[in-house]
């Protein structure tokens, strides 16, 4: 990588911090969660901007392509709150299935027949 | 702060587990492509898995994991700033998908955690446990937030997370046919609002189009709820 691009990735970085900070800030006074303050700072910034700097969009595909990298130590300390669960940890896992399953079927029935109709033609041919 | 105290802050504990993590994601990355992207195979659950082999091996209490690896939490809040981007970029399909999108994705973000939440209301579970289900379809970095700030377990509920966007894109195949659902915008608006981040990968395998509108159904959805909750707590919690 070239070295201008590894001091433009930084940069984008430290923006993605400062925005962060911002949120934090922002949470002070907004009940608000500082990370999705500071997405929408950042995503107000972008409006005004109106476009997206090209070191901002590589560093956050990047960042976002290996947003499971950040779940495994979470997902390991779930471990300890099922275990705790005991007997009602399948009835617990039931809700979710439960509610996953009706609200994935809900969604894709709807948008089938909203956007569905939209364009008839293509939608005639369904049954394959 | 002195010098001392930074390298206390990292200790060599911290670098070996964060190290440690990264390349047992590295591995579990290459897992899901060697399984050709099956979503049992998703790198979270693998690298969770290697994880807690690891840990039993080498003897190390996994209470103290979440511990070690608190730097990757740090990075999480930026991380999540990133989502941004996306946002803007998907937003001409906010207008694309109109008000009956918005429809769907609203309400798919209410039935699922009020359904979750309805069912464990009528059995024998702590308040804490009962409110780790709300953020179940919004994107795990809103969610630990989110159920931080109104009284949940943000462990338990990364982990309900993980869980409902797994279920999602397994279920995903046979609701489509159940419910003829064959539009790559209608799949995509249903996989992004119930299957946040994890459906919106696979949303990407089926389609581009598909995968566009999971990412605008994700943050759409991500947003409303880590707004709507915290709120809604502060005036009837």
């Amino acid at each position: 990588m070239p070295k201008h691009n590894v001091i433009q990735s930084t940069g984008a970085f430290i923006t993605l911090i400062l925005f962060w900070c911002l949120g934090y800030g922002l949470s002070l006074l907004v009940a608000l969660p500082a990370a999705l303050l500071g997405l929408l700072s950042l995503f107000i910034g972008l409006l005004f901007l109106g476009r997206v700097p090209k070191a901002l969009e590589h560093v956050s595909q990047f960042l976002l392509r290996h947003l499971s990298f950040f779940f495994i130590p979470p997902l390991v300390a779930a471990w300890f709150y099922a275990e705790q669960l005991g007997n009602q940890l399948w009835l617990f896992l039931f809700a979710i299935m439960l509610s996953t399953f009706v609200s994935l079927c809900l969604t894709s029935w709807l948008g089938q027949r909203f956007f569905g109709e939209s364009n008839k033609t293509v939608s005639q041919d369904d049954e394959g | 702060m002195d010098w001392q105290s930074i390298i206390q802050l990292v200790s060599l504990e911290q670098l070996l587990w964060v190290s440690i993590t990264l390349l047992v994601y590295v591995l579990a990355v290459w897992i899901f492509k060697y399984f050709s992207h099956n979503v049992l195979f998703h790198p979270i659950v693998i690298g969770a898995i290697l994880i807690a082999g690891i840990g039993v091996l080498s003897a190390t209490p996994l209470q103290d994991y979440p511990l070690f690896v608190s730097p990757i939490n740090w990075m999480l809040g930026p991380v999540t700033v990133a989502l941004a981007i996306p946002l803007y970029r998907q937003i001409r399909l906010i207008y694309a998908a109109g008000s009956k999108g918005m429809l769907v994705i609203i309400l798919g973000g209410c039935v699922a955690p009020l359904l979750a939440i309805g069912w464990l209301g009528l059995l024998d579970f702590p308040d804490p446990v009962r409110l780790s289900v709300l953020t179940k379809s919004i994107t795990t970095p809103l969610a630990v937030d989110t159920t931080n700030i109104i009284g949940g377990l943000p462990e338990l509920a990364a982990g309900v997370v993980v869980i409902t966007g797994i279920l999602g894109v397994m279920l995903s195949q046979l609701i489509f046919k159940l419910t003829r659902c064959i539009d790559p915008r209608a799949q995509g608006l249903a996989l992004g609002t119930v299957s946040h981040a994890i459906g919106t990968a696979r949303a990407y395998q089926l389609d581009a189009t598909a995968g566009a509108f999971a990412t605008m159904a994700l943050c759409v959805n991500g947003i409303i709820t880590a707004i709507f909750l915290p709120f809604a707590f502060m005036l009837f919690g």
